[in-house]
């Protein structure tokens, strides 16, 4: 990220914009048909189990996408670049709206599986706080440079280890993951191919809106600003 | 102060209220919830402990009497067993060998937890059912 210049991680994004649509509009209906239809039901879950294939990208991306915002935030405030800021404005979003869709999918499958809609334990109520530093940068936003909200973004990246670790270091109702990276996943092959394609669903969703997104706040601040960028 | 410098107070101290909103908002919903239950082990230790409480641990296997709705089981953290009285329906993900959280009030006299809600806590293991598997409903 930092060896690119902005000049030619604008090219790159200008590559990337019609590329992710598309990844998006072919991906999304084999992914759906693996995921609601050739993929089995679980043996505990049944066919509940099919909202993972929903609730868990939503939750990875969330949480990714606002990493990748707190870098480019990170970045901004250092370099004092407006390139930087206005790639994490674009970002945010998709950020809120994925962190949204885990929250709401969450519940749906809590109500039967756990046998209520939510509780505060650590990890729900650490999403919900992603949930709040997503709005409250959203809110904070204006104008290329967005020194407060960037600082806000910062400043919520300590929310991200908290959300990961919050069900082994304190009891939870959350389950621990099922995901690791240098161990078997404790989830069947049939279960994480379907798992694996939505997420490149949501991941390519996220980059044709960003790109898309990033190109209309440029030509918004260029407009207002008259060649900051 | 310059009309700059006064933007950019506004801005600090409004992020400030943000964060020490969200700090109270957590230190209020969470408060004993950061853990959010306790194990029973924890509870036998309790000194005071007759107030509304939740227990988590593993549903012993062969510990389950039902009669009438009424049912009570056993639940371990692998060091101790208490018991949980519990009337109504059973969750559907309710099995043996699997996590339970009771949430209720805890007789140290009796030694019995009377449980008013019980919340299936499942493990993080997803796989197909094995066809020779049956699949267990309580």
């Amino acid at each position: 990220m930092i060896a690119l210049n902005p000049s030619q991680l604008k090219r790159l994004f200008n590559t990337i914009k019609p590329i992710s649509l598309w990844f998006f509009l072919i991906s999304t209906p084999i992914a759906l048909f693996y995921a609601l239809y050739i993929s089995p039901p679980d043996y505990l879950h049944g066919d509940l189990v099919r909202i993972l294939y929903v609730h868990v990208p939503a939750a990875w991306l969330a949480v990714g996408i606002y990493t990748v915002m707190g870098l480019c935030s990170f970045s901004s405030l250092v370099l004092r670049s407006s390139f930087y800021s206005l790639c994490a404005q674009s970002l945010a979003l998709p950020g809120c709206v994925l962190t949204v869709i885990c929250m709401l999918t969450g519940a749906i499958w809590g109500k039967p599986a756990w046998g209520t809609w939510w509780v505060w334990d650590a990890r729900l109520t650490s999403v919900v706080v992603l949930f709040f530093l997503y709005v409250g940068y959203i809110n904070f936003c204006d104008g290329a440079l967005n020194k407060a909200a960037s600082v806000l973004n910062v400043v919520g990246l300590i929310n991200v280890p908290i959300i990961k670790w919050s069900v082994d270091w304190w009891f939870t109702l959350h389950q621990p993951s099922s995901f690791f990276l240098t161990k078997k996943p404790a989830i069947a092959s049939e279960m994480l191919i379907p798992l694996l394609l939505m997420t490149i669903v949501f991941a390519s969703w996220t980059l044709a809106v960003f790109t898309r997104r990033f190109f209309i706040n440029m030509e918004t601040f260029q407009r207002r600003h008259s060649g900051i960028l | 102060m310059s009309p700059k410098a006064k933007q950019r107070t506004i801005r600090l101290v409004l992020i400030l209220t943000l964060t020490t909103g969200i700090c109270l908002f957590l230190s209020g919903a969470l408060r004993e919830n950061i853990v959010y239950f306790k194990t029973p082990f924890e509870l036998l230790v309790l000194d005071n402990p007759s107030q509304k409480l939740r227990l988590g641990g593993l549903v012993v296997k062969g510990t389950l009497h039902s009669k009438n709705g009424h049912h009570s089981f056993m639940v371990t953290d692998q060091t101790t067993k208490i018991r949980v009285d519990y009337t109504g329906r059973l969750p559907d993900l309710f099995r043996e060998n699997q996590g339970i959280v009771a949430i209720g009030n805890y007789d140290g006299s009796k030694k019995i937890f009377t449980a008013t809600q019980l919340l299936a806590k499942h493990d993080q293991y997803y796989r197909p059912q094995k066809i020779t598997e049956q699949p267990n409903n309580y």
